[in-house]
C-alpha cells in the first residue's frame, strides 16, 4: 500500500469524524445542549489538522523531525475529529442504551490526546520536528505520559453526559481517576510551561526562516486567545464561529509555515484556491452589498433586488476573478510571477542615475534575492582563469547550490550563484529561465566591471611607476646635478674672491649667479617631483611644515596625524598634494578662522580637512572660477591611486574634505 | 577597490519651497479648513469628558465625534504639511480627502435633514480653496492592483456597513423633532461609515493607498469598542471590532508586501 494512501487513511477518521459530527449537530438539532458549543471546535481541529498533517507528509522533501510534527498533528486530528462525532452522537442519543453510555464515556477523554498535544508537544518540536535539548527531551515524555494519565483519569471520572438524555458511563473508578488526572496535572503543567517557553525562546535565538515559522505559529495563537478571551462577550452563535475558525487557523499556520517552500509541487493549486477563497468572498461581499442598497432603493422588493444583484455579482466575477489572479501571483511568487517586472526593475537599478559601476554586483544580488525571494545571492568574477567573490546577498548560512554563466564576447566574465529555497532541492524551470535572462542581461556590466578593473590597475601600476620614478629622478637630481652645482658654485665664488682683476670679477660674477640660478632651478624641479620635505622628514613632519606655512593671524590651523605612516610614494604624494589643495582652497575662498587637518591610518589612510568657513556653495561665487578646479584636482589624485574623495557642507556651513586612500599602489611601500 | 567619488555640496532638500503668496494661501485655506473640525473636536473631547448627553456618548465617540472629526481633520493636516515643504502630498492623503468630501455630498442629497447639505457644503468650498492653495497636487490617476487580501475585506465590510448606512439614513429621513432632527447624528453615522468603506475598497484597489487599511481597521476597532462600552448592539459592535482587527492585519501585511 502506498505512502499517501495510507497517510490519507490515517487523516480520514479525523475528517470524517468531524464532518459527521457537524451534520450529526445540525441534523439533531442539538446545538444547544450542554457540550453542542465544543463539537465545532472539536470538529475543526480533526478536520484542519488531519488534513493539513496528510498535506504536510504527502509532499515529501519533509527532515523526518517535520514529519514527526506531522504525525503529531495527524493523530491530534483523528483524536479531536472523533471526539466530535462521539460527542455530537451522545447528544444525539434519545435512549441510555449501553452503546450510547460507551459513546459518552469515548467522549469524556478522546478529547485530551486531541488538543493537549496543541498545547505541548506541537510548540516543543515547531517548526523542524527537533528536540534540542535535555529539557525539550523531558518536557516531551513528561507530556506523552501525562496526556496519557489525564486520558485515563477523565476516562474513569464518574461525571455523568448531559445530552437528551442523562449518560451515565459505564465504567468509573473516582479513586483511580483523581489518582491518575494529579499524577497528569503534575507533568503536564511544568511540560506546558516549557513548551511555551520554549517557543519564545526559539523566538528570541533564532532568525531568518526559522524565526519566521516561530512569527507564524505565534500569531495564530495570539488570535486564538484573543478570540478565546472574548468568549462571553461576542454572542452566540459568532463566538463558536469565531473560536473554531481561530482554533483552524493553527494547523493552518503550522502547515504554512513549515511547508510553504515545500509545496512547489502544489503551487499551482494553492494558488487557485486562494484566489477561489478570495473570489468567493468578494462575490459574496458585491452581492450582499448590492442587494442592501437596492432593497433599501426599491423599499425591499427583495425578489428584484437579489436578481439585479445576482447579475451584477455574475458581471464582476470575471474581471475581478483575472484581478485576483494576478494579484495572488504577486503575494505568493513575489516578482517571479512577471519576468518581466523582474528584468524591469533590475534594469531601472542599473541605470539609475550616478550608479557606480563598482556597485553593478551588489545591485545584481540584490536584485535577484529580492525579486525572486531566493535566500542567497552571489556574484563571482573571473579574471584571468581564477574565481573571487565580489558581491552577495541574503542569508549567509544559505549555499549557493546553482550556477549561471554570465558570458561576454564568447567569455565567461562571471558566474552567478544562487541557494534554492528552504526546502527546495533545486530551482524550478522558470526560476532558472528567469535568472539564465538575469545573467545574460547583466554580462555586458559585469564585463564593463571587469575591464574598468583592470583600467583602474593599469593606471595605479602607472602612478606607481610614476612615482617611483619620480624620486628617483629626484634623488639623482638632488644628489648629482644639484651637489655638483653646488660645489662649481663655491668654486666660482672662491676665484672671484681670489681675483683683481675687473673684467674676470665680473664675468665670474656673471657665471656664479647662472650656476646659483641653476641651482635653484634644480630645486624648484626637485619640489615639483615630489613635495618638499618628505623624503627628508617624513610624511608628518611634512605636512607639519606645510600646516606651519599655512598659518595667518586669522587662520588657526592644526594638524593631528600619526607620528609614523609607512605608505607608499604616490600615497604619500597624494596625500600632500590634497592637503595642500584643501588648505590652499580655505585659505582663498572659505573665509575661515579655523582649519582642522586629520590623517590616521587603519586598514586604509583616513584624511580629514575641515574648516568653519561659509561653506562651498556661498565660496563658490559666480566670480570665482578657481574653486571647481581645485576639487577636481582632489578627487583626480585620490582616484589615480584607487580612492575616494568626498566633500561636504554642513547644515551650518563649513566644509568638510574626507579622503579614504589605500595604504599603497600597486603594492610599491 | 572602490573608485567612488561624491562631491555632495548640500544637505538640504531637493523640493521647491513655496513663496510666501503661497505659503499665505496655505495659511488661510488651512485655517478655513481646520477651524470646525478642531472646534468640534474639542468641543465633543469636553462633552465625553464632563458627561454631557451621557445619551449620545456613543454619537460622540464616533460619528458626530471624535472619528468622524479625525478622518475629517487628519487628511487636512497631511495636506498642508506636505504643501508647506513644498512637497507633493500623498495620494492616499488625496484620497482621504476626496472620498470625505464625495460620499458626504451624496449621502447628503439622500438625506437632507438637520442641516448636512450646509455641513458638507461648507467642507468641500473650503477642500476646494484648499486644493487650489496646494503649489502640488496629490497624484490621483494611478495603476490599480486589486490586493487579493484586502479586496474580500473590503467588499465583506461593505455588505455589513451598506444595510447599516442605509438604516441610519432611513432614521435620519424619519425624524422630525428632537434633538436628531437639529444635530443630525444618524446621518454622520451614515456617513462615518460610508467613509470607512470607501476607505477600505480604495486600500484594496490602489497599491499607494493600501495604507488607507490600518485608517479604517483603527476606525472600526474604536467603532467596535465604543459599540460594546456604551451600549450599542453587541453584534454590530463585535463584528466591527473583528472587521477592524481584520483590516489592521490585512493592512499591515498589505503595506509590507506593496513597499
Amino acid at each position: 500500500m502506498s505512502f499517501r494512501v495510507l497517510v490519507g487513511a490515517a487523516a480520514l477518521p479525523g475528517v470524517a469524524g468531524g464532518l459527521a459530527a457537524v451534520v450529526v449537530l445540525v441534523t439533531t438539532h442539538t446545538w444547544d445542549l450542554g457540550l453542542g458549543r465544543q463539537v465545532l471546535t472539536d470538529a475543526t481541529t480533526g478536520v484542519a489538522g488531519s488534513l493539513i498533517a496528510a498535506l504536510m507528509l504527502v509532499v515529501g522533501q519533509l527532515s523526518s523531525g517535520a514529519r514527526r510534527l506531522a504525525a503529531v498533528l495527524l493523530v491530534s486530528g483523528a483524536c479531536s475529529g472523533l471526539a466530535a462525532l462521539a460527542t455530537a452522537v451522545a447528544l444525539a442519543a434519545e435512549t441510555a442504551t449501553d452503546a450510547a453510555r460507551v459513546v459518552a464515556q469515548v467522549q469524556s477523554f478522546l478529547w485530551v490526546p486531541g488538543f493537549l498535544p496543541l498545547l505541548t508537544l506541537v510548540p516543543l518540536l515547531y517548526p523542524n520536528g527537533l528536540l534540542p535539548g535535555r529539557l525539550w527531551r523531558y518536557a516531551a515524555r513528561a507530556s506523552v505520559v501525562g496526556t496519557g494519565l489525564l486520558t485515563v483519569g477523565l476516562a474513569l471520572y464518574p461525571e455523568d453526559f448531559v445530552g437528551r438524555v442523562v449518560l451515565i458511563k459505564p465504567v468509573t473508578s473516582e479513586p483511580v481517576a483523581q489518582a491518575a488526572t494529579l499524577s497528569a496535572a503534575l507533568l503536564l503543567v511544568p511540560a506546558v510551561l516549557v513548551a511555551l517557553g520554549g517557543l519564545v525562546v526559539r523566538l528570541r535565538r533564532s532568525s531568518g526562516l526559522e524565526r519566521r515559522q516561530v512569527v507564524v505559529l505565534l500569531a495564530a495563537a495570539a488570535l486564538l486567545a484573543a478570540v478565546t478571551a472574548l468568549q462571553g462577550v461576542i454572542p452566540a452563535p459568532t463566538d463558536v464561529v469565531l473560536q473554531a475558525a481561530a482554533v483552524a487557523l493553527i494547523p493552518l499556520a503550522i502547515g504554512v509555515a513549515v511547508t510553504r517552500h515545500r509545496l512547489y509541487e502544489l503551487d499551482t493549486a494553492v494558488c487557485r484556491a486562494l484566489v477561489a477563497a478570495s473570489l468567493g468572498l468578494c462575490v459574496a461581499g458585491a452581492y450582499l452589498t448590492v442587494f442592501a442598497v437596492l432593497d433599501g432603493v426599491t423599499q425591499h422588493r427583495t425578489g428584484l433586488s437579489a436578481a439585479v444583484a445576482a447579475g451584477l455579482a455574475g458581471v464582476l466575477l470575471q474581471p475581478l476573478g483575472r484581478r485576483l489572479s494576478a494579484g495572488v501571483d504577486r503575494l505568493y511568487y513575489g516578482l517571479r510571477a512577471d519576468p518581466y517586472q523582474v528584468t524591469t526593475r533590475l534594469s531601472a537599478d542599473l541605470t539609475a542615475s550616478g550608479l557606480d559601476v563598482d556597485r553593478v554586483p551588489a545591485v545584481v544580488c540584490a536584485a535577484v534575492v529580492e525579486g525572486l525571494q531566493l535566500p542567497r545571492a552571489e556574484l563571482h568574477l573571473v579574471v584571468r582563469g581564477s574565481v573571487a567573490a565580489i558581491a552577495a546577498a541574503g542569508d549567509e548560512a544559505a549555499q549557493p547550490r546553482e550556477r549561471f554563466e554570465l558570458r561576454h564576447h564568447a567569455e565567461t566574465v562571471a558566474w552567478l550563484e544562487v541557494a534554492p529555497r528552504s526546502g527546495e532541492t533545486a530551482l524550478s524551470e522558470r526560476d532558472r529561465s528567469i535568472l539564465q535572462g538575469i545573467a545574460d542581461q547583466v554580462a555586458p556590466a559585469v564585463a564593463a566591471l571587469h575591464l574598468h578593473r583592470e583600467l583602474q590597475g593599469s593606471r595605479e601600476a602607472l602612478v606607481s611607476a610614476r612615482e617611483a620614478e619620480r624620486f628617483q629622478l629626484r634623488r639623482d637630481l638632488h644628489d648629482g646635478l644639484g651637489a655638483s652645482l653646488a660645489g662649481l658654485r663655491l668654486q666660482l665664488e672662491s676665484a672671484q674672491a681670489l681675483v683683481h682683476e675687473p673684467t674676470v670679477v665680473a664675468l665670474l660674477d656673471r657665471g656664479t649667479r647662472s650656476v646659483a640660478q641653476a641651482v635653484a632651478e634644480v630645486r624648484t624641479l626637485c619640489e615639483d617631483l615630489r613635495p618638499p620635505g618628505i623624503d627628508e622628514l617624513g610624511l608628518p613632519g611634512a605636512l607639519a611644515a606645510l600646516v606651519e606655512r599655512s598659518r595667518s593671524p586669522r587662520l588657526e590651523v592644526s594638524l593631528d596625524v600619526d607620528p609614523v605612516l609607512e605608505l607608499g610614494p604616490a600615497v604619500e604624494v597624494a596625500v600632500y598634494r590634497i592637503v595642500a589643495e584643501a588648505l590652499t582652497n580655505t585659505g582663498k575662498h572659505a573665509q575661515a578662522t579655523r582649519v582642522d587637518v586629520r590623517v590616521h591610518r587603519t586598514d586604509r589612510l583616513e584624511l580629514h580637512v575641515t574648516d568653519d568657513g561659509v561653506g562651498l556653495e556661498r565660496a563658490a561665487g559666480p566670480a570665482d572660477p578657481g574653486t571647481g578646479v581645485g576639487l577636481d584636482s582632489m578627487r583626480r589624485r585620490a582616484e589615480e591611486i584607487g580612492g575616494t574623495l568626498d566633500v561636504t557642507t554642513g547644515s551650518g556651513g563649513g566644509t568638510s574634505v574626507r579622503a579614504r586612500l589605500p595604504l599603497t599602489v600597486g603594492g610599491v611601500l | 577597490m572602490t573608485t567612488q567619488t561624491e562631491t555632495s555640496i548640500s544637505c538640504q532638500p531637493s523640493t521647491t519651497r513655496p513663496g510666501a503668496a503661497r505659503r499665505t494661501a496655505l495659511v488661510l485655506t488651512g485655517v478655513l479648513t481646520c477651524a470646525l473640525p478642531a472646534m468640534f473636536i474639542l468641543n465633543i473631547s469636553r462633552m465625553l469628558l464632563t458627561g454631557v448627553e451621557t445619551e449620545h456618548r456613543f454619537h460622540q465617540a464616533t460619528g458626530q465625534g471624535l472619528i468622524l472629526f479625525a478622518v475629517w481633520l487628519l487628511p487636512i493636516l497631511g495636506l498642508l504639511r506636505a504643501a508647506w515643504a513644498g512637497a507633493r502630498p500623498s495620494s492616499a492623503a488625496g484620497y482621504q480627502h476626496l472620498a470625505l468630501i464625495g460620499t458626504g455630498a451624496v449621502l447628503a442629497a439622500l438625506a437632507p435633514g438637520g442641516g448636512a447639505p450646509y455641513l458638507v457644503g461648507v467642507i468641500a468650498v473650503g477642500g476646494a480653496l484648499l486644493w487650489w492653495a496646494l503649489p502640488q497636487r496629490p497624484r490621483l490617476r494611478l495603476p490599480v492592483r486589486v490586493n487579493p487580501v484586502l479586496a474580500p475585506v473590503a467588499l465583506l465590510a461593505t455588505a455589513w456597513f451598506v444595510p447599516y448606512a442605509i438604516d441610519q439614513l432611513q432614521r435620519q429621513n424619519a425624524v422630525t423633532v428632537g434633538d436628531h432632527f437639529t444635530n443630525p447624528h444618524f446621518f454622520d453615522m451614515a456617513w462615518l461609515v460610508t467613509v470607512l468603506m470607501a476607505y477600505l475598497i480604495l486600500a484594496a484597489l490602489v497599491p499607494a493607498a493600501r495604507q488607507l487599511a490600518l485608517w479604517t481597521g483603527a476606525a472600526c476597532l474604536v467603532l467596535g469598542t465604543a459599540g460594546l462600552a456604551f451600549g450599542e448592539s453587541t453584534t454590530f459592535s463585535a463584528v466591527t471590532l473583528l472587521l477592524g482587527g481584520v483590516a489592521v492585519v490585512a493592512g499591515i501585511a498589505s503595506a509590507r508586501r506593496d513597499a
